[in-house]
């Protein structure tokens, strides 16, 4: 544990029921991230955070589908009035079945996404001097950051809510993990998208503002 | 340089690392499928300046085709850094259980004076060379 004085985390306490686990170590990092982090462990397994993590981004996605299906179910009903839609019909639904293998697969690519971001935001930890706990804590730090996807439930804003709430979850989580100053993890967390994946922030914002599904009716 | 024993979250985290690298392995063959789906660099479009990240997809369409000098002339650090972690990955989990134990980086000056200089000179040979 983070701190030895304080209780674990109900997702990592083995003796919690899975489900009670989940839904307190939610309500945990979005009422008090930084109670949160501190009674995240540094040594336990690293797959229950994974876990944590994949779970969240996972419904964050499908929030945002299922929302860009609606608007896009929307926008065709209203095309459809004006006339002359029928030959776009089986396209759309290829684009519904696309969307639907997107999300089936999702996990694979969301722990992927997890596993690489951790790596480019600790070797950035590094460059400033905050690493103190080693790259496994920086990983647990942006698994549970990913809570931050629950702000996909807002209609439209919720892709950017999302963003912005996950790095501040990753700033709170660096400095309470690593012991390190606030300034080493802000650095740590915004340095790779100014300075090194600009076009790759922006291209997720995007994604995630639009839903996986944006192009899915074309 | 400090060395420490290797722990069940290293173990974990070397078998993830595994999986990550060998699905980047995967994703590489099929660049010309995804690459394009990428949108151009945003930086460079309001700056006029290259980021360092740039020519990173080209360099990745390159590689795929066998053609590392290529590549590295595009963005030596995204290729360098790319071919270190799949490679890292692929051996983590042996170096694991046949070496046992791990460097410690914490706090070594010349990791973080060289991280920065990869960085920036890569940075600056890519804005120079327009890329």
């Amino acid at each position: 544990m983070n701190d030895q004085s304080l209780p674990q985390l109900p997702f990592e306490d083995p003796a919690q029921p899975a489900v009670a686990g989940l839904i307190a170590t939610v309500k945990l990092f979005v009422t008090d991230p930084t109670t949160a982090f501190r009674r995240m462990s540094l040594t336990t397994e690293i797959f229950r955070p994974l876990i944590y993590g994949v779970l969240l981004a996972w419904v964050g996605e499908a929030v945002a589908y299922l929302f860009g299906l609606i608007f896009q179910v929307s926008i065709f009903g209203f095309l459809s009035q004006i006339g002359g839609m029928e030959e776009a019909i089986p396209a759309a639904f290829l684009g519904m079945g696309l969307g639907i293998f997107a999300l089936i697969i999702a996990p694979v690519f969301i722990v992927i996404g997890i596993f690489i971001y951790s790596l480019i935001v600790h070797l950035f930890l590094m460059m400033v001097g905050g690493d103190q706990s080693g790259f496994g804590a920086t990983f647990r730090v942006l698994c549970y950051s990913n809570t931050s996807q629950l702000a996909q439930v807002v209609p439209i804003a919720g892709g950017i809510i999302a963003f912005v709430w996950s790095l501040i979850l990753g700033i709170i989580g660096l400095t309470e993990a690593h012991r390190t100053t606030t300034g080493k993890a802000v650095a740590a967390v915004l340095l790779p998208i100014v300075a090194c994946c600009v076009c790759m922030a922006i291209f997720v914002m995007l994604a995630i503002a639009f839903g996986i599904s944006a192009d899915s009716w074309n | 340089m400090k060395w420490r024993a290797v722990g069940p979250a290293d173990r974990q985290l070397a078998a993830l690392w595994s999986f990550v690298a060998v699905a980047v392995l995967a994703a590489v063959p099929l660049a010309s499928l995804w690459a394009p789906q990428l949108p151009a660099c945003a930086f460079r479009a309001v700056t006029g300046v290259a980021c360092p990240s740039c020519g990173a997809t080209r360099a990745v369409e390159v590689l795929a085709d066998g053609d590392l000098l290529t590549a590295f002339s595009l963005n030596p650090l995204v290729v360098t850094g790319l071919l270190a972690f799949v490679t890292g990955g692929l051996f983590a989990p042996i170096w694991n259980r046949r070496v046992g134990r791990l460097p410690d980086l914490r706090g070594i000056v010349s990791i973080r004076v060289g991280l920065a200089a990869a960085l920036l000179s890569n940075w600056v040979y890519v804005w120079l060379r327009g890329v």
